[in-house]
């Protein structure tokens, strides 16, 4: 015999569970999501100031009332039966035979339809308890309040995980290379040598300050830009990282960024009509920024474009004009000059005048233009180009002298620290203080016996030439702490 | 109160009457219970469809077989109201005169009022008060009629020169108005060979009685019917009204006057009768859904826009369907 009253009681009651579930689902959610984005916002904005404790445990102790709140009501708020046998039929499929029983029951218990309707409940309404299973999206919302209140109890007392900036900057760094790699195509890319690496970790030393400024964008493209010039300059001659430590300036990239505007136009006319990416602009911009009004004018100009062809066509312009104000550039001697006696390390004054340090090809070539007589004056040709077609032998004598400027002229006339104005790469422009240094010879011998233009990278093999040639501790430990400058402390 | 075996019993007389008028009646199985639902429910149906598909004959064999007295009243612009509810005439018993009432054709359990729309509105509400009242008044006598009692009156949709529409109230009368639709060919076929082979059209034999009418009666108002689904039933009423929030769009756009409370006792009692037909203890949203059009069809009234525009009530009616859940 069917128990009608037994099956209403049942059903009501667990309808007000599923609902008190449901509630203490929405409560946890309502409750412990602002809970908890406020606890990791105090935890990560005030944390210095110091948080008790106690606060996440105060804090989930009150979610958790507020949700046992929510449901607490909902399970003392009593569900109209007929509601209750509404939702039961049409979970069921039952043509509202329980709500019709509902009725009957209620209203008419001697109606010649109960027992029919009694027999069709009993038959059709065996798995009701399905109808009260909690559907995926009510589990959800509960076990993503539990999570919630979990972590708001856990999170003072365990902190928030320690995020490394440096790390996750080197992380987008080389993102937003291989992502402008992709874009550019044959633009060359950073960490490829040893100059790349060194500007990374000098880059890298600096990013902390960077990291609370919100040009944090702009510190990418710059490294970025750092990279092309540094790998420029090591292709031109040899691993001169004290060419690529001073000449940071947007000048400095202007042949690169003429590599760049190339590849982009190649692309471009190969996707056929297409705007700019915003990884494309960005660079745009951020060189825009660093150029003189003229060129940051066109590109302001570019970017305000919305017409592909239009695009295109400014490119080019302002393609042939950056590779006139690069031919304008190289076409300076003096300043060639300047430079070869800067690096040679003949003429220390002139190291600390920035226009020394145009570009990277002109440091290049004043490494390679000082082997000319050995003591500082260039005759070397105007581009980078010569440098690199410069007899081998040259360079290694080159090499020779300026490890024996620095060796011989320890704590004597040659400064080991100047200070040169530069236009920065990463932050603001301003004065910094400059190691000047250059690449030691690997093959340390005489100028016949040199048959390469590789230099040392590795100061194992610089100390090994040192004891060698018996040269003195002191000396050497200028030679240890070059490279651990151009390693960045890591050898 | 009715007995559960009493409610066995009618349900089974009503197959048995359904399978008899099935046997004469070739498809219309949604006329064919129209016309039951309505006689469960003490109403009246209104059915529309053109000459020879069958109406007269639905309706002389709905007569026949629940053995119950018949009349046909074949409307026309003359006819008087007289002609059909009677009227008083002078007789002599007895060397002394008096005037006795000589019953009009109304005075049946199943009258056709056959082409309804042709009389004059003064005899077309003569219908009226035996319609709904279930009485004829003549002079200062009121006479009842006999249960069980229904009135089918046909009209016909394409002859409208000459007619004179029903007007609406008298149109909210009827309980149900039934379209009827062409027969489907292998109808046709059938229809043909029942009537051109042996003895023709034979008239089932009374499978019910009127006793069983009254009980089935009975019976059908003890179906239950879920507050839900009463209120469902409300809320599609109520949704054929224009300026009601829970009305369709095009209800609002199209619609002149909604379907009356009337049309909501109508559709309740009508859901029920078609659970009881189906063999069902309860009524279901389906039967619900069943009935909406054949209740509330002839109880909307279109504006301007909607009748210039073409605008049918069924088109409305799916549309309210849609909005209105239960």
């Amino acid at each position: 015999m069917f128990d009608t009253e037994r099956f209403f009681r049942i059903v009501q009651r667990r309808a007000q569970q599923r609902l008190s579930l449901s509630r203490l689902g929405f409560g946890l959610v309502a409750a412990g999501v602002p809970a908890l984005l406020a606890l990791v916002a105090v935890l990560l904005f005030v944390e210095r100031a110091g948080v008790p404790r106690a606060v996440g445990v105060l804090l989930a102790a009150f979610v958790l009332a507020v949700s046992v709140g929510f449901a607490v009501v909902a399970l003392r708020r009593t569900i109209p039966l007929a509601h209750v046998t509404f939702e039961l039929d049409r979970a069921l499929g039952l043509d509202a035979r329980i709500s019709s029983l509902l009725v009957l029951w209620r209203d008419r218990r001697d109606s010649p339809f109960l027992k029919p309707l009694q027999a069709v409940v009993a038959r059709e309404s065996k798995g009701w308890r399905s109808a009260y299973r909690m559907s995926w999206r009510a589990r959800g919302r509960l076990g993503l309040g539990v999570v919630c209140v979990v972590l708001i109890a856990v999170l003072p007392f365990v902190g928030l995980p320690h995020i490394s900036f440096a790390a996750s900057v080197e992380q987008e760094e080389s993102a937003t290379a291989s992502e402008l790699e992709d874009g550019s195509g044959s633009a060359p890319m950073a960490g490829e040598d040893v100059g790349g690496t060194g500007t990374d970790a000098e880059s890298s030393s600096d990013l902390p300050a960077e990291a609370e400024s919100p040009q944090e964008d702009e510190s990418l493209l710059n490294s970025f830009l750092s990279d092309l010039l540094t790998d420029t300059s090591a292709d031109s001659s040899g691993e001169t990282l004290s060419d690529t430590q001073g000449a940071t300036g947007a000048e400095s990239v202007a042949p690169d960024f003429a590599e760049y505007l190339d590849a982009l136009l190649a692309e471009l006319a190969e996707a056929g009509a297409r705007l700019l990416t915003d990884a494309e602009q960005h660079v745009l911009r951020a060189y825009g920024d660093r150029s003189d009004a003229e060129l940051s004018e066109r590109i302001a100009s570019l970017l305000a474009e919305t017409d592909a062809d239009r695009i295109r066509a400014q490119l080019s312009e302002l393609k042939e004009r950056s590779d006139e104000l690069g031919q304008l550039r190289t076409a300076t001697p003096a300043g060639d000059e300047q430079d070869a006696n800067s690096l040679a390390g003949t003429s220390p004054t002139d190291v600390g005048d920035t226009s020394d340090l145009d570009t990277p090809l002109d440091t290049g070539r004043g490494v390679t233009s000082a082997t000319d007589d050995g003591t500082g004056s260039s005759d070397a040709g105007s581009d980078g180009d010569d440098a690199t077609g410069q007899d081998p032998s040259e360079e290694e004598s080159v090499g020779a002298s300026v490890i024996s400027d620095i060796v011989e002229g320890y704590g004597q006339d040659t400064p080991d620290v100047v200070e040169a104005a530069v236009r920065g790469s990463i932050g603001d422009e301003g004065t910094i203080t400059e190691y000047i240094t250059a690449g030691v010879p690997l093959d340390y011998g005489t100028a016949e016996g040199t048959t390469g233009e590789t230099f040392v990278v590795d100061y194992e093999q610089a100390e090994a030439i040192l004891t060698a040639r018996s040269v003195p501790q002191d000396a050497q430990k200028i030679v240890r702490d070059y490279f651990e400058l151009i390693s960045g402390g890591d050898r | 109160m009715t007995s559960e075996q009493e409610v066995r019993d009618t349900v089974e007389v009503f197959g048995q009457l359904q399978t008899a008028i099935g046997q004469v009646i070739v498809g219309h199985r949604s006329v064919v219970q129209g016309a039951l639902i309505a006689l469960l429910c003490r109403g009246n149906v209104l059915l529309e469809g053109v000459p020879g598909l069958g109406k007269t004959l639905l309706v002389r064999t709905l007569a026949s077989s629940v053995g119950l007295t018949f009349s046909r009243i074949q409307f026309t612009p003359d006819l008087m109201p007289a002609d059909i509810i009677g009227t008083d005439i002078l007789t002599e018993v007895d060397g002394k005169r008096s005037f006795s009432f000589d019953r009009g054709p109304l005075f049946a359990n199943i009258v056709l009022a056959d082409e309804v729309n042709r009389a004059t509105p003064k005899t077309q509400s003569a219908l009226l008060e035996a319609m709904e009242e279930r009485t004829v008044s003549v002079r200062s006598n009121t006479y009842p009629l006999e249960e069980p009692y229904i009135v089918l009156a046909t009209q016909n949709p394409i002859e409208m020169e000459g007619t004179y529409p029903l007007p609406e109230a008298q149109v909210d009368r009827f309980m149900l108005k039934i379209t009827v639709p062409y027969p489907t060919l292998d109808e046709v076929s059938r229809i043909t060979e029942l009537n051109t082979e042996g003895e023709g059209i034979v008239l089932p034999k009374p499978v019910a009685t009127a006793e069983n009418i009254l009980v089935a009666r009975r019976v059908v108002r003890e179906i239950p019917v879920a507050d839900s689904l009463r209120d469902y039933a409300s809320r599609l009423v109520m949704a054929t009204h224009p300026h009601e929030a829970s009305a369709p769009q095009r209800v609002r756009e199209y619609i002149e006057y909604g379907a009356s409370p009337r049309a909501a006792i109508a559709l309740v009692m009508s859901a029920k009768a078609h659970a009881f037909l189906d063999g069902e203890p309860n009524v279901r949203p389906s039967d619900i859904d069943a009935m909406l059009e054949q209740v509330l069809i002839h109880r909307i009234i279109l504006n301007f826009r909607g009748e210039a525009e073409g605008v049918t009530v069924s088109n409305l009616l799916d549309d309210i369907r849609q909005k209105v859940t239960v």
